[in-house]
């Protein structure tokens, strides 16, 4: 019975590895199904890296530490502990967070400012009530043209929001220009 | 460095008014999506590294956004229909019931947690709250994982250590499941939405019976317990505490509140100008969508009451915290 239960962590009955019958905890008494994969049952070893011999090359970061591979990006030196495995090659600490931190390592990207949603949300919302959108128009221009090649989230494919709000913007712009295009020429014809 | 990955999205999605919760799939991992309006951030889980994946019988009381919207955008075609169709206000009534019978009978049997567990802890994946989704992600996913790890070996159900070694002995069912809520000074109760949307609820009722000094008094102290939740849940999500669903969705009929009073404030002052504009009142005059916004305000306000106090008597599964092994 390696399964545990998902409301109280405590053990779980797992007839069968394909079962679509769900299973009652016995003790917090939840109705769960559980499916078991190998994973749980590997070993969780972590590596720690052998001491490295006299005239054996040892790891950038740890000296006393035997090299075991060299990184794909900088070819520095890496110990077991260090090296890691990313896109099939063998990568150092410091090259995946200078990838991290530039955004060129997209796999491990963990957060997204949505600048399409952001600019859609100016030029909508405070159209609600009108008049903020003297300025808040521009300023969703602004934040279009800024932004316009930032990549989106991960999942989304197009820009249809920016394109939307961009549009939106300079109706919203128009509609002040006409407003006081007209008050100007009603001024004049008044004097 | 490799192109973006091509993502295919997965069974169950959900979508607040804020909040919204999306699963993918890529050739080797799960992808989760929870985006906060203007900021999505992601988890990802490798199919190599997903040791179990369990759903659990749990009520959901998770209102879809459509659920709100669909009401408040079918009550101005039914107030213009009421002139001609006397049964509008009927007809409009019947769906918003029919909504909520679906809604309830959904959240108290058709709601579902789904946790998936990895070597470093257990994650919640929030878009599956609902049973049917749930089942459609298993078979969509489940095939991937046995892919990438291979089957079960023989006699695994003796194999692996349990977690924890030894089981001591725990209190009754009953006891467990209905345990208290999270407390803390950082929680807005949900007992305090609930009585600020009676209390808003009631006003708008009182309003059309035409009592106006006692709606006076009914609106401070709604006003006052809706300022005081909504803030309460404000701080609490600003310092990443725990909010539950159900406060959540408490402020949100909070807020819908607050536009059903702002409108209900403008539509005779609209009805006066267009009036006084047009020159002849008696065609012009739009009582009647007044009427209906004090019902729908009744509506909302009761009626949220009703399910905030009833999600506080089946609290089972829907307020506990992602655990860590």
């Amino acid at each position: 019975m390696p399964a545990i239960c998902p409301q109280c962590d405590f053990p779980f009955p797992v007839a069968a590895p394909e079962s679509e019958e769900f299973s009652t905890c016995p003790v917090c008494g939840a109705e769960s199904l559980v499916r078991v994969f190998p994973a749980l049952l590997a070993p969780a070893a972590a590596p720690t890296g052998e001491t490295a011999g006299e005239s054996e090359a040892v790891c950038f970061d740890h000296p006393r530490k035997r090299a075991a591979a060299a990184c794909s990006q900088c070819g520095r030196f890496v110990c077991a502990l260090c090296a890691t495995e990313f896109r099939g090659e063998c990568w150092c600490p410091q090259c995946l967070a200078a990838g991290v931190q530039k955004k060129r390592v997209t796999e491990l990207e963990n957060s997204r400012t949505l600048y399409d949603s952001i600019a859609l949300g100016l030029a909508t919302l405070p159209a609600l009530l009108i008049s903020p959108t003297l300025l808040t128009a521009p300023a969703t221009l602004l934040v279009s043209l800024i932004y316009w090649k930032k990549p989106l989230g991960l999942v989304r494919r197009w820009r249809w929001r920016m394109v939307l709000a961009l549009v939106l913007a300079l109706a919203e712009i128009g509609f002040w220009v006409t407003i006081v295009v007209v008050a100007a020429i009603a001024a004049r014809k008044a004097k | 460095m490799s192109g973006p990955r091509h993502y295919r999205r997965l069974p169950g999605r959900r979508q607040g008014l804020l909040f919204g919760a999306s699963l993918w799939v890529a050739e080797d991992h799960v992808l989760s999506v929870q985006s906060w309006r203007f900021r999505e951030e992601y988890r990802r889980y490798y199919f190599r590294d997903i040791q179990t994946i369990s759903m659990t019988r749990a009520h959901d009381w998770l209102v879809p956004a459509w659920m709100v919207w669909l009401p408040l955008v079918a009550i101005g075609p039914a107030a213009i229909l009421f002139r001609f169709w006397p049964d509008a206000l009927w007809a409009w009534g019947w769906m918003v019931a029919a909504e909520a019978a679906w809604w309830l009978g959904s959240a108290l049997f058709g709601g579902s947690q789904v946790k998936l567990r990895t070597a470093v802890g257990t994650a919640t994946l929030k878009s599956l709250h609902r049973m049917r989704a749930a089942r459609k992600f298993l078979v969509a996913v489940e095939p991937l994982v046995r892919a990438a790890q291979g089957p079960l070996p023989e006699g695994w159900q003796d194999m692996a250590p349990v977690y924890p070694p030894a089981a001591p002995e725990k209190p009754r069912a009953a006891e467990v499941v209905e345990s208290a809520p999270p407390k803390g000074p950082l929680w807005a109760p949900p007992w305090l939405v609930a009585a600020g949307l009676a209390a808003a609820g009631g006003m708008a009722w009182l309003d059309l019976r035409g009592y106006s000094a006692a709606v006076q008094t009914a609106q401070a102290i709604a006003g006052l317990l809706l300022a005081g939740a909504t803030a309460w849940l404000v701080l609490g999500r600003l310092w990443k505490r725990v909010a539950t669903r159900v406060t959540v969705w408490g402020v949100v009929l909070a807020i819908v509140m607050g536009v059903l009073a702002w409108m209900r404030n403008f539509v005779p002052e609209l009805e006066q100008l267009i009036a006084h504009k047009a020159g002849n009142p008696a065609t012009l005059r739009l009582t009647t969508s007044y009427v209906w916004l004090q019902w729908a305000t009744t509506a909302v306000g009761l009626g949220g009451a009703v399910v905030m106090v009833t999600a506080l008597l089946f609290p089972k599964a829907s307020r506990k915290a992602d655990t860590a092994p």
